[in-house]
C-alpha cells in the first residue's frame, strides 16, 4: 500500500531530463560519446559567450576547450534537474575571463602590438569588429557579478533560474544585478544602441 | 523596484546588438570540439593515474635518495666499532678493517720484543725499519764477501802496531 502511495507520489521526470541523467551517469563512468553527446548542442552557446568574454576567437576556442575538460572533471558537481546549459555557460564564461587576465597581463610583460586584428576588413565588418569592442568595453566596466549575469542572459540566453544556479544566487537576486546590468550598458552603449530603443528611452524620460 | 517595461526594452536592444556581434564557431571549430569532448574522457582517466602515480613514484624516490646519503656514513660507523657487519655500499673499508686491525694490535708488543731479544730478526722487519738490520753471524763458514766492521778494526790496529 505504502510503496503504490509512493509511486503515485513520485513526480514525473521529463524525458529530456531522464536522458541527460543518463548521458551524465554513462559520462561520469568513463563513455566518451556519451560526454561528447550531452555537450555537442551547447558548443556553439559556449563558444559565443567565451568569445564575448575573451574578445577573441583564438582564446574562445582555448576557453571551450579547457571549458570542457573542467566540466567533465567536476561532473560529480552537477546537480541533475538544473540547467546543465547554465553549467557549462558559467563554466565557460568563468574560463574565458580567467584566460584573458593572463593573455593580457602577458601582453603587458611583452609588450607587443595585438597581431590578431585584421586591418584588410570591409567597411562593415570593420563597423562590427568596433561594436562588439564597445560592447567588450562595456562588459569590462560593469563589477564581475553583474557581467556574468549580463553575459549569461544577453549572449546564453538563459533564464532567472538557471542564472541563479550558474552564478549562485537567488533568482531574485540575478534579477536586480541584470536590471542594474541593463542600466549600465544602456548608458555605456547608447551610441551602438538601436534607433527604436533609444526613442522608446527618450519617451520615458519626457515622461 | 525596477521597471520593467524599460528594463524589457533594454534587454531586449541589448539582446539584438548581442546578437549581431556574437561570435559564431566555424564547422571545422565545432568538429574540432566535439572530437575533444569525446576524447577527454580518455584524457582525464589518464591523467587521474598519472596524478596517482605520484606518490608512490615519490616515495621511492625519496627511500632512494635517503638510502644513498645515510646509508655510507652508518657504514663507516660500523667498520670503526669492529663490528663486523659488512653492508653492500661499505663492502671495502667494512671488509678490509679486521684484516689490518688483527696485526695492528701486536706490532708494538713485537717491536718490545724486539728490542729485549736480539734472537727475534724479524721483528725489525716487522717495524719497517731497515737501518736498525744487523748483518747475520753465520760463523767462519759463511764469512760474508765483504769484510765486517770489526775484521777491519783487526787490521787497522795490526797496522798500526807494525808501524810503531
Amino acid at each position: 500500500m505504502s510503496r503504490l502511495i509512493g509511486v503515485e507520489d513520485a513526480p514525473m521526470e521529463d524525458p529530456a531530463t531522464a536522458q541527460e541523467r543518463d548521458l551524465v551517469a554513462r559520462a561520469r563512468s568513463g563513455d566518451g560519446k556519451a560526454f561528447e553527446e550531452l555537450v555537442r548542442p551547447h558548443l556553439a552557446l559556449m563558444y559565443r559567450v567565451a568569445g564575448r568574454a575573451a574578445g577573441n576567437p583564438a582564446l574562445a576556442e582555448e576557453a571551450v576547450q579547457e571549458s570542457l575538460t573542467l566540466v567533465y572533471q567536476h561532473l560529480g558537481r552537477y546537480q541533475p534537474g538544473t540547467s546543465f546549459k547554465a553549467f557549462l555557460a558559467a563554466t565557460a564564461v568563468k574560463r574565458a575571463r580567467t584566460l584573458l587576465r593572463s593573455e593580457l597581463r602577458r601582453r603587458r610583460r611583452e609588450a607587443a602590438p595585438d597581431d590578431r586584428a585584421s586591418p584588410a576588413a570591409p567597411a562593415d565588418l570593420l563597423a562590427a569588429a568596433e561594436t562588439e569592442r564597445r560592447i567588450r568595453e562595456a562588459l569590462a566596466a560593469l563589477p564581475a557579478k553583474r557581467q556574468r549575469v549580463a553575459l549569461l542572459r544577453l549572449d546564453a540566453g538563459l533564464d532567472y533560474a538557471e542564472i541563479a544556479d550558474a552564478v549562485g544566487t537567488t533568482e531574485g537576486s540575478a534579477r536586480v544585478l541584470m536590471h542594474l546590468a541593463l542600466r549600465d550598458l544602456a548608458e555605456l552603449l547608447k551610441d551602438v544602441m538601436p534607433e527604436a530603443s533609444l526613442d522608446k528611452k527618450d519617451e520615458n524620460h519626457a515622461r | 523596484m525596477p521597471d520593467d517595461t524599460e528594463d524589457r526594452d533594454r534587454e531586449r536592444a541589448l539582446a539584438e546588438l548581442f546578437e549581431r556581434t556574437a561570435a559564431r564557431p566555424s564547422r571545422e571549430q565545432r568538429e574540432r570540439l566535439s572530437a575533444l569532448a569525446r576524447s577527454v574522457t580518455e584524457r582525464s582517466a589518464r591523467r587521474h593515474l598519472d596524478r596517482r602515480l605520484v606518490w608512490p613514484v615519490a616515495l621511492a624516490a625519496a627511500a632512494a635518495i635517503s638510502y644513498l646519503v645515510v646509508a655510507p656514513p652508518r657504514g663507516v660507523r660500523q667498520s670503526s666499532s669492529n663490528e663486523t657487519v659488512p653492508s653492500a655500499k661499505t663492502s671495502v673499508p667494512a671488509l678490509a678493517a679486521p684484516v689490518v686491525r688483527a696485526p695492528k694490535a701486536e706490532p708494538p708488543q713485537r717491536n718490545a720484543s724486539a728490542a729485549t731479544d736480539p734472537d727475534d730478526f724479524f721483528a725489525p722487519t716487522a717495524a719497517d725499519d731497515l737501518d736498525e738490520l744487523e748483518p747475520l753471524e753465520l760463523g767462519p763458514l759463511f764469512a760474508p764477501s765483504e769484510p765486517t766492521r770489526s775484521a777491519e778494526l783487526a787490521t787497522a790496529v795490526e797496522r798500526l802496531g807494525k808501524d810503531e
